[in-house]
Parts: structure tokens; C-alpha cells; sequence
């Protein structure tokens, strides 16, 4: 699918009313504009309403339809309503679509997290310490546990969608909006591989039709823990070219190497906590959100 | 860990017995056994003499739906409702008045638990395993209302559901996202004898259905109906199961409710630690006394002193009384053996090296030419520690 390719003036022109707009940083999906919304500072994302162009040898093209437009105003909705500090806050542009040349758009804004992305500050740090990998795990699953109390799972969580702020603090974005499962039907396919890394093995078995739950979530942020401790990631080597097949192989099948290994120092609470995490089965991990905050809090106040 | 009485027939004066001398730490009511006047009885001076005894009634709701049944004082209860068919399980606002009865009969009492209303069911894909799931929907909601009463809900399930392991992790997985306090399950066992015996395979899931749940997602899990077998499901992670007195008290077969014309009475037996098993005490241990084995055989509790002193008057007066608190102290010895260790893999250790002694005692015998019916024999013990094994391989423990 493509990113959508626009310029700094096309969203001074879509947005009048915006200042000092930056340069993009573009995501896998999104081209996303930090600017200023009546002081405050906001991003913006666009991202395009139909997929399938960038598979020249693909000639398929889904749009947006009234009703995936509905059910995406629905889960903007439900972000609104979050509280956690750990759940990103939506801006003040509210969901929108747009034209840019032949391309539809779809738009939102979110707060502007001055910061790091995990994935950037995993490259500038290999290892978090301890203290902070124990606080990474309390503060997305407290997001994750917040998105729960609506029934939502977020269904990508990753590096990439976690962002740290200048004083320490996590915040989880790129909320699987609806708009997002046709995208998730073209990963099953096979044709992304790269968001197939985070996913836990219920949710790369989609003919199982089998209803997610925030285990499902559980299971992608075990991955996150693991790398964060280890400095790689718990199944493949970013260096080797892996398919699509192989990565949903080892994603079912693989057992991680053991955590001590890549971090003697790791306590054992921590590693059962990953470990436990990373079950293959929902119900080998935590069965609610708040034993697992427990656990967290708990190993925090040891450290 | 805990070794609860399974109330029924003929009780006499063995849930007194058994509370004073802590062989048994708690007891689940048999409503079928009693009317509901005495039930209500029992239940409060049992409360008042034995405070810290955990008190629980299995109300027997799953009857309802064995035709015809044996239900004994059943009918005289105000949730009770026989016959029901599928027809009637449909609509939701039955379910939700059968849930509600059953706990509102139990929340009067001084009990420790609600158990709730369920129906039995042979596999986890079948219409009445979803019918037993709303009922648990349905009971968990209304339970909110009484905390001080945590519930727990009640499954019954045929022991061959657990040969499928697929479908019973995706139930594991529905079942893991009930906010409860635990489980009350009561595996009903395909063979009509009492025995020890299981298919290596459904033991190997029911000890990961066990571990799963009690251990990893913390639930407190108690069995019905559980004899020996119960000592491995503790150390796998459930914290009680109950044991009554009559062999057909301390399993549950899938008849037990229909009306039966088998009346004679089992033989006694004898339960041996050393031999992981109950024996008949004529002519089982008596062969082994004759052969001058005994002390080998003991269980090495109060009882077995006097047995060890006097064999043929103390077998002589074996009484069924005698039986059943010999039976529950072996078991609780046991469990005060694993209550050492947190972990499960420490605790199986203990029951696989009781196993394997068993078995060394069990050739040993053999050798000397003691004969053992077919349920008195060493057969369980290899399908036990197979079991055991297959459990720990899967899941590293
Ligand atoms: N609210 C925000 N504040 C600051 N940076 C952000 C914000 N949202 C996204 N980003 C940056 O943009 C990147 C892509 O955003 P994301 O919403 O994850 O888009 P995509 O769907 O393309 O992954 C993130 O990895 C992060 O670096
Ligand atoms: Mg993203």
C-alpha cells in the first residue's frame, strides 16, 4: 500500500490553520506532520484510502467505502475516550478525508509526543536497563489494559507504534483503526511480511477464526520486552532474509533462545514474565491485565 | 492444598470424625443426600464447631438432565427442576433463573463458596458444553453481587473430552477470561469400577488443564469425585479435591444418578501408599501380612500402628468408618509432603517417586506370588507416570 506522498505546503493548503509545520517522517503506512494546531503541538497523519498500488503486478485497488469510514469514526471514538496517559491523545483536527490529486486520504491528528520511537531508541541503546524495561512493560500493558475496557485490542504493537517521551514515560500509538483490517487481510496473504514480526501465533492462524483478546496484544509487547532485554528480537535475526513462511513458522513453533543467555543479570520474575508473555497459547499467559501490572509493579519496587 | 470430605449417603457421623482429626480440611454437600431442613443443619453446626473448615455445597443442578433419576431428596429443592431437556436450556432468561436459583439456595448458608448451576457435557465442541458456558455467563454476573461468597464454576465433563487436546485449549482459552474465583469440576469417568486407572493421554491434558488454570492463571481449582488421582492434579495445581466415603463416592461415573439394580455391597479395601493404590484388605494385604511384607504395605498413619500390631483383629473390625478416615489421612499425609514446595515440578517429583517405589514394592510382591485383581494391580502406575512425564516434557517443567 502506499504512503501517501505529500508535501509540507499541501498540508498548509488542506489546513489553514496549522502552523509551523515540519518535515514528515513516514511510517510504513502513514506520512505523519508534526505542527502546531492553535498552539498545541499536534501531528497530523494521512494516510491513503486505497491499497494495493504498490504490487504493480497486483491490479487490485480496494476503497474507502462509506462503512469502513463509520467503523473508523468508531474506533477514533473509543480513543477519545481513553484515559491512560499511556494511550495516545487524538488532536484537535477530527477524522477526515481528503483528495490529493486522483488519491483519497484519510486523516486525523494526534498529540505531538516530543521524543523517541522504541525502534530508534532500541537502535541508539541495544539494552534498556532493567528499571526500564520492567516500566515499558507496565505502562503498555496498562494501555493495553486501558483499550480492553472497550473491548479493543490494538493488534500492532511494535517498536515503531511505541513512542518514549523526553522524560521516560511510554506512550502506545497507531491504534489498529478499521481502515486497517483490509490491510491485515493482505498480510494474511502473505504480501507484508515486515508488521508479521509482532504478531502472536492466534493471530497469523486467522482461518481458525478465532475471536482475539488482549492476550493477543500480550504476546506482541512479550516481544518488545525481549528485545528491549536481550537486544534482539526473540525469533529471527534482522540480518537474514526471512519469508513470510518462515516467520509465521517460528512465530507458532519457535521457543525464544533463553532470556539468560542475552541478559544474565535479568531477575527470574522478569524472565517467567517474558517467558509467560511469549506462551503460544492465550491462556498460558495472563489472564487479566491487572495480575500482569501487579507482577510489574511488584518487580519494580525490588529493583 | 487440601483434602475435602464428598459428602453423600450413609454419613453418619464421618464429616465430624474427619474435621476433628484434620484429615479433612473442608466439605462439599451432597443436597440428593439430605433434605433440605437437615442440609441447613448440618451446614451451620458443622460451621460453628469447625470455623476454619472450608464448607462448600455442590448443588446438582447437572441431575436435571438425567432421565430417569435418582435424585433422592433432589426434588425437594427450590432450584432443582427434572426433567430438563435441551428445549428447555434455550432461552436465556431460564438460564439466568436457573443460575440465580442455585446460588440464592447456597448464599443463605454459612458457606465458603457459591458453586454454580451447570449441565454435563461429553466434549468440548458439543450444543451442552456451550448450554454449561452461558450458565457460567450467567452465574458469574449474578455472583458480583455477593464477594464475600466468591464463586466458583461448576463444569462436569466426561473424562474423553480431554483426549481432544485442541479443543480443550480454545475452552482453556474462554474459560481463562472469567473473572471468578475459580472452578469446581467433576470429571466423569467412563469405567464403572472404582479404579485408579486413566488413559495416559487424558491424564496428560487434565494435568495441563489443572496446571494451566490453577497455577498459571491463579483460579482456585477443586475437583469433586477424586481419589487417589487427586494427589498428582494437586501437585499440578488444583487446591483441593474431595474424596467420600463409599467407593462409588470417590469417582464419579456417568451413571452414578440413573437408577441402578447393581446393590451389592463392594468389598473393603485397604489404601496403601507404599503402593499408590487401594487393595482389598481380604485377600489382598492379608496375603501380604501372611507373607510377613506388611510393614512394607502400611500407610503409616494412626490406623496402620494398630493394624501393625494386631493384623487379624484390627482387619476384623475394618469398618467402613475406619476405612474412609484411614483412606483421607494417606491422602492429606501426601499433600503435606508437596505443601513444601511452591513449585509444580517439585511436587510431581513426590508423586513420581512414590510412584516408582510403588512399582519396585509392587514386583517385589508379585515375585512372592501375591496375587492382585485386576484394579488392585500396578497397572495405573505406569499410565500415571507416563502421564506425568508427557505433562512436563510439554510444558518445561
Ligand atoms: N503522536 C506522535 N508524536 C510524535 N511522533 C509520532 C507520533 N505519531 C507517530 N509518530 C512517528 O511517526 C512514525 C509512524 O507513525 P504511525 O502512526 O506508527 O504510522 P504507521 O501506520 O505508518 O506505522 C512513528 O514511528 C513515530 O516515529
Ligand atoms: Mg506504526
Amino acid at each position: 500500500m502506499n504512503v501517501p506522498e505529500l508535501s509540507v505546503d499541501d498540508v498548509a493548503c488542506l489546513f489553514p490553520s496549522t502552523q509551523n509545520i515540519q518535515d514528515p517522517i513516514k511510517g510504513g503506512q502513514k506520512i505523519v506532520f508534526p505542527c502546531q494546531v492553535n498552539n498545541r503541538p499536534t501531528v497530523i497523519k494521512f494516510l491513503s484510502a486505497s491499497i494495493g498500488t504498490v504490487f504493480d503486478d497486483l491490479a487490485f485497488e480496494v476503497n474507502v467505502s462509506e462503512e469502513v469510514m463509520a467503523r473508523t469514526q468508531r474506533e477514533v471514538d473509543i480513543i477519545a475516550r481513553c484515559r491512560s496517559p499511556h494511550v495516545i491523545k487524538l488532536g484537535q483536527i477530527p477524522l477526515g478525508s481528503a483528495k490529493h490529486g486522483s488519491h483519497d486520504l484519510i486523516y486525523f491528528s494526534e498529540e505531538y509526543i516530543e521524543g523517541t520511537s522504541l525502534k530508534d531508541y532500541f537502535r541508539q541503546e541495544q539494552k534498556l536497563s532493567l528499571e526500564e524495561v520492567c516500566r515499558l512493560g507496565l505502562e503498555i500493558t496498562r494501555a493495553i489494559a486501558e483499550l480492553w475496557r472497550f473491548g479493543k485490542i490494538h493488534r500492532d504493537i511494535k517498536p515503531g507504534n511505541i513512542m518514549r517521551r523526553e522524560n521516560g514515560q511510554f506512550v502506545l500509538l497507531d491504534m489498529g483503526l478499521a481502515f486497517d483490517v483490509m490491510v491485515e487481510s493482505l498480510t494474511m496473504t502473505g504480501l507484508i511480511s515486515g508488521t508479521a514480526m509482532y504478531m502472536s501465533p492466534e493471530q497469523t492462524e486467522s482461518y481458525r477464526k478465532r475471536q482475539l483478546d488482549f492476550r493477543s496484544d500480550m504476546f506482541s509487547l512479550g516481544i518488545v520486552l525481549y528485545e528491549a532485554l536481550a537486544g534482539r528480537h526473540p525469533f529471527f535475526d534482522p540480518k537474514q532474509r526471512l519469508s513470510h513462511c518462515d516467520i509465521l513458522q517460528a512465530i507458532l513453533y519457535d521457543d525464544p533462545e533463553p532470556l539468560e543467555i542475552h541478559r544474565r543479570e535479568a531477575p527470574d520474575e522478569l524472565i517467567d514474565i517474558v517467558n509467560r508473555l511469549l506462551g503460544k497459547e492465550p491462556h498460558l499467559r495472563f489472564r487479566s491485565c491487572n495480575q500482569l501490572i501487579q507482577r510489574f509493579e511488584n518487580l519494580l519496587e525490588k529493583l | 492444598m487440601k483434602i475435602f470430605a464428598q459428602h453423600g449417603y450413609g454419613r453418619t457421623t464421618k464429616l465430624e470424625q474427619g474435621l476433628a482429626q484434620n484429615c479433612i480440611q473442608g466439605v462439599i454437600f451432597s443436597p440428593k443426600d439430605e433434605s433440605p431442613t437437615d442440609l441447613t443443619n448440618l451446614v451451620i453446626n458443622l460451621r460453628k464447631e469447625h470455623p476454619d473448615a472450608e464448607l462448600m455445597i455442590d448443588p446438582q443442578f447437572y441431575v436435571s438432565t438425567t432421565v430417569p433419576a435418582k435424585d433422592g431428596h433432589l426434588p425437594t429443592y427450590p432450584y432443582y427442576r427434572s426433567p430438563l431437556s435441551r428445549k428447555d436450556l434455550l432461552p436465556a432468561r431460564n438460564l439466568t433463573k436457573f443460575a440465580r436459583q442455585t446460588m440464592d439456595f447456597q448464599r443463605m448458608l454459612p458457606v465458603d463458596h457459591l458453586l454454580s448451576a451447570t449441565v454435563p457435557f461429553d466434549d468440548f465442541t458439543d450444543p451442552w458444553c456451550q448450554t454449561a458456558l452461558s450458565l457460567a455467563q450467567e452465574s458469574l454476573e449474578y455472583g458480583y453481587k455477593f464477594p464475600q461468597k466468591p464463586l466458583l464454576l461448576s463444569f462436569v465433563i466426561d473424562e474423553s473430552a480431554f483426549r481432544h487436546q485442541s479443543a480443550m485449549k480454545e475452552f482453556l482459552d474462554m474459560i481463562t477470561l472469567f473473572d471468578v474465583a475459580g472452578f469446581y469440576f467433576i470429571i466423569k469417568r467412563r469405567d464403572a469400577y472404582y479404579s485408579q486407572q486413566i488413559e495416559t493421554n487424558t491424564f496428560e491434558n487434565l494435568l495441563y488443564f489443572t496446571h494451566t488454570l490453577g497455577s498459571l492463571n491463579r483460579y482456585k481449582i477443586v475437583y469433586g469425585y477424586t481419589d487417589l488421582l487427586g494427589l498428582p492434579l494437586q501437585a499440578a495445581g488444583a487446591s483441593a479435591t474431595a474424596c467420600g466415603w463409599y467407593q462409588s463416592q470417590r469417582f464419579f461415573y456417568a451413571d452414578k444418578f440413573r437408577p441402578s439394580t447393581r446393590g451389592s455391597r463392594p468389598r473393603p479395601r485397604y489404601t496403601s501408599l507404599p503402593l499408590m493404590n487401594s487393595v482389598l484388605l481380604v485377600p489382598e494385604l492379608s496375603a501380604i501380612e501372611h507373607q510377613g511384607k506388611l510393614q512394607r504395605a502400611l500407610s503409616d498413619t494412626e490406623v496402620d500402628a494398630h493394624l501393625a500390631e494386631d493384623f487379624s483383629n484390627s482387619s476384623a473390625e475394618w469398618s467402613l468408618s475406619t476405612s474412609t478416615m484411614h483412606h483421607w489421612s494417606c491422602m492429606s499425609k501426601v499433600i503435606q509432603r508437596m505443601k513444601r514446595f511452591d513449585d509444580a515440578g517439585e511436587r510431581l517429583d513426590v508423586v513420581q517417586t512414590m510412584i516408582s517405589r510403588a512399582g519396585a514394592l509392587y514386583d517385589q510382591l508379585l515375585e512372592e506370588g501375591i496375587q492382585f485383581e485386576y484394579r488392585s494391580g500396578n497397572s495405573h502406575l505406569a499410565q500415571w507416570n507416563i502421564g506425568i512425564e508427557n505433562f512436563r516434557t510439554q510444558m518445561r517443567l
